[in-house]
């Protein structure tokens, strides 16, 4: 019994340690000394970067604040026709990675693309006479970001107004306020640690984004690790602006975090009851119809639609091999990191759910912040210990061969899986908690040893939640892309990277192939997630009548 | 249950480390190109048919090659690197990662100035860094030298790409050779002063730029005005190219400045003698048709035929014969030149 205390107890240290271990890595290469490389970019362009980073931030925080509010409000607060699809079609933006979105976005907006060529052509205007020469630039990236990061928002705030009682907008109507004012000194004051939640995760996105940056020539942090690792191949510079960015990450974490524990007090009184929906009809109808379907729109459908037509045209990349066995290395990665943060997130669920405190829990949830870290910066921060390992690993063991871990694709799975570790841990932790303690206690005076318990009992109790997660978790494997560039063994290609490869290169036709593939496992996986999503509020509902 | 997930982790653990390392076999090299795989395959696979030699091609950028080459160091498993432009090519020999060959093919067939010195790498083709310009809104006899896109009669008019791209600093590279840095800088300067819209874009990319209207005339390298007129994957392309028309400059003088795309045996190579017959391969009359074919550039030979399209839309030109390795070696200045300049 106490050998099993003891196991557990070493494992979880250990396996924390190994996920500490790409920031532990990033924050000591900041006492290292490196090339001049990062004093040369200091002195160049790093300024530029830091104003291009924070206005892009800022610019897609407004933009996605506006849109998700404004959209999870009106899908909560009204009735019209098509909001039922609305509300779950409003998510769909996420299924596309952002930098897919750009390269769609660029190449239709480019001065011989098919916007500006129809300008000119049926509209007879000059080059340059309709305000905007490209959609390549800080507004662009923007538009982008904002338009493919909004669903976070959106998300949390609609759950925010979906539980904000009837009884507060009556007493609001009783004291004269009225029903426009509703949304700005009610719904949002009171959704504020929903806003501020969604909008750190927005924030975080956008410090992370390579993909998007690059396509469209802005030149911000991300592209100045990358520039620095690539480039000018000094690592150890690249994991000091890693390093860099990683504060400000831990920066905007920690106001997240300040802000949500300030607001913590609920605000529902016990009862709860869901306010009746303004009903709109006609014209108004109408107008709602069409605010809310552009966002799916331009954030999903127009996309996909050019994405197919550009997959229709170009006949020859469809029998090329590349792409598919770019498919099939998506999906062994995507299968591996499920595999991992399946094993370890279900494993530190279980762990948190028996110690409420301590050092262990503190450092399993810091260990859960990947999903913070920009790609890039773990990427940075797994190559430079596996690069020592294989050195060490070379000189003192195997006294020569090739380079081991390097040479495989596991630096590619432990980044994704520090990455979203959260992912799945969330889910198992949320699904545990409907869990009795009493049902551990009962099984464990029955005799169930630790492990029994834990896939015997817990594990078929909550697997809904773990196949929920692991979908989660797939989904954000295929559609990685910084850290998989970087640690990727040589020709080891995935869709993501092959479609940015291309696309940066210009060669839309050959891009869409890998970017068609990608979204359809991506739109799989979005259904797959919303039927899970919907059975298990079902059951939810049906336990909680049986109660 | 145990077994289960001892199984799991077994194959977990055979998977993450079966995938892709490098299998050195017998009668294989391993290319690190940063040439496009569809466009490099067919040569190899030539080769491959010629010599029973199998080629294991990597793709990657140039700087990805180089910085991963730096890295493996003697582990690395490439046996010959191949990159476009000699400032990279030179980068390269700089950094130790290539050998020095003696190959009487290669010395006789590649001229002098398109190769390295010590015979640590060879161009196996070359194309000219051109001036394009919009057919019926320039007249091209304006524009006879690199130095005329300076006159203030093309104020507002001119594309270029970022002069932080190998390309643009191989030609001031080529430019300070000849007249130095004082002049270079004034030319740069120039230029600068002259452009449509800040330095951006890839070459072709500006090329259909103009052609749309965003400007009249363009620094690009030929073998891209041959890859939008015979694209295929967007009909529009073509037909902005039919509106350009090319300018080779310094005809009268010194030449337009070329540079090429070539290789050299890596410095720890396993199988060098093979990599060798390789790059004399591509010094053959087959392999130089070859490599011209799917990217419209020039052959180094003397007395090869260039590919058909670039015979008859670009045509022969004047070359300037300065030894590359010199621009390549300029590299440097050339950049912080640049960065004097508004030429972003």
């Amino acid at each position: 019994m106490l050998l099993c205390v003891f196991i557990m107890r070493a494992l979880t240290y250990f396996l924390c340690a190994f996920f500490l271990l790409p920031v532990a890595s990033i924050l000591w290469s900041l006492t290292r000394r490196d090339g001049d490389s990062l004093m040369l970019l200091a002195q160049t362009q790093l300024g530029d970067m830091a104003v291009t980073t924070f206005l892009l931030v800022g610019g897609v925080l407004a933009f996605s604040a506006v849109l998700g509010t404004l959209t999870a409000w009106w899908v909560t607060r009204f009735d019209f026709a098509g909001r039922r699809f609305f509300t779950a079609a409003l998510l769909l933006p996420l299924a596309l990675p952002p930098y897919l979105l750009a390269m769609v976005y660029t190449q239709l907006f480019s001065p011989s693309g098919a916007v500006q060529h129809f300008m000119r052509e049926s509209l007879g205007l000059a080059y340059g006479a309709f305000g905007f020469h490209d959609l390549r630039s800080l507004g662009g990236a923007i538009f982008v970001l904002g338009l493919s990061l909004y669903p976070y928002v959106y998300l949390l705030m609609r759950q925010s107004f979906q539980l904000q009682s009837a009884q507060l907008f009556d007493v609001a109507a009783t004291l004269g306020v009225h029903r426009r004012h509703w949304l700005g000194r009610i719904a949002l004051p009171l959704g504020r640690p929903a806003l501020i939640a969604g909008l750190a995760l927005v924030a975080m996105e956008s410090i992370a984004d390579f993909g998007t940056v690059q396509i469209m020539g802005v030149r911000t942090f991300s592209v100045g690790i990358y520039q620095l690792w690539a480039g000018m191949g000094d690592a150890v510079a690249a994991s000091k602006l890693a390093g860099m960015v990683l504060l400000v990450v831990f920066a905007v974490l920690a106001l997240e975090r300040s802000t949500r524990r300030r607001l913590r007090h609920s605000l529902t009184s016990g009862h709860m009851t869901q306010p009746q929906r303004e009903s709109l009809r006609g014209i108004k109808a109408a107008w709602m119809m069409i605010a809310c379907s552009l966002p799916v729109l331009l954030g999903c459908v127009l996309p996909v639609a050019v994405l197919l037509q550009w997959g229709l045209q170009e006949q020859q990349a469809w029998h090329d091999t590349i792409p598919y066995r770019a498919l099939g290395n998506s999906l062994i990665i995507a299968a591996l990191v499920v595999m991992v943060t399946a094993l370890v997130g279900f494993f530190f669920a279980h762990r948190l759910r028996a110690a409420r405190n301590g050092l262990q829990c503190w450092l399993m949830r810091l260990a859960s912040f990947g999903y913070a870290i920009p790609g890039m910066v773990v990427a940075v921060g797994v190559m430079v210990p596996m690069v020592a390992f294989d050195r060490w690993w070379k000189a003192d063991i195997a006294h020569g061969g090739g380079l081991l871990l390097s040479g495989s694709i596991i630096g590619v799975v432990l980044a994704c899986s520090f990455r979203f570790l959260a992912l799945m841990q969330q889910q198992g932790e949320a699904a545990l908690a409907h869990v009795p303690h009493g049902l551990d206690d009962t099984a464990r005076l029955l005799g169930a040893s630790e492990r029994r318990l834990m896939f015997g009992v817990h594990f078929p109790l909550i697997s809904w939640q773990v196949l929920l997660g692991a979908c989660l978790v797939f989904a954000d494997a295929i559609k990685e892309l910084p850290a998989t560039l970087m640690l990727r063994p040589f020709n080891f290609d995935t869709l993501a990277v092959r479609a940015y490869d291309l696309a940066s290169d210009g060669q839309m036709g050959a891009a869409s192939v890998p970017a068609l593939m990608l979204v359809t496992l991506t739109l799989l996986l979005a259904m797959v997630v919303h039927s899970l999503q919907r059975h298990s509020e079902t059951t939810a509902m049906k336990q909680e009548n049986r109660a | 249950m145990k077994r289960f997930i001892f199984t799991l982790l077994v194959l977990l653990g055979a998977l993450a480390f079966a995938v892709p390392g490098f299998a050195a076999e017998e009668k294989s090299i391993n290319v690190y190109s940063s040439q496009k795989e569809y466009l490099a395959r067919p040569m190899f696979e030539a080769f491959t048919k010629q010599t029973a030699i199998k080629v294991n091609l990597l793709s990657g950028k140039n700087d990805e090659l180089l910085a991963r080459m730096e890295q493996e160091g003697e582990d690395s498993p490439a046996d010959l690197l191949m990159v476009a432009d000699v400032a990279n090519l030179v980068k390269a020999d700089e950094k130790d990662l290539l050998q020095p060959i003696s190959s009487d093919i290669l010395n006789e067939r590649v001229p002098e100035y398109l190769r390295s010195e010590q015979g640590t790498w060879y161009g196996l083709a070359m194309h000219a860094r051109a001036i394009f310009y919009v057919k019926g809104k320039v007249d091209p006899s304006h524009i006879k030298t690199y130095d005329d896109l300076t006159k203030p009669e093309w104020k507002g008019r001119v594309l270029a790409r970022s002069s932080l791209h190998t390309y643009n600093q191989s030609l001031l590279g080529s430019i300070i050779a000849h007249k130095g840095e004082e002049k270079a800088l004034a030319w740069a300067k120039g230029v600068a002063a002259n452009l449509a819209r800040p330095a951006q874009g890839d070459d072709w990319e500006n090329l259909l730029d103009a052609a749309s209207g965003a400007g009249d005339v363009v620094l690009s390298n030929t073998y891209y005005y041959g890859v939008i007129s015979n694209a295929t994957d967007d009909p529009r392309k073509p037909e902005l190219a039919k509106k350009l028309g090319v300018i080779f400059p310094n005809q009268d003088s010194t030449g337009a400045h070329v540079n090429v795309r070539g290789g050299g045996v890596a410095k720890y190579a396993k199988h060098a003698k093979e990599a060798q017959q390789l790059l004399e391969f591509l010094a053959s009359d087959e392999g130089q048709k070859l490599f011209g074919q799917l990217n419209y550039q020039y052959p180094v030979v003397p007395g090869v035929k260039p590919e058909e399209f670039v015979a008859t839309h670009l045509g022969d030109f004047k070359p300037d014969t300065m030894p590359l390795e010199r621009v390549g070696e300029l590299n440097a200045k050339a950049a912080a030149i640049f960065a004097q300049t508004d030429w972003k």
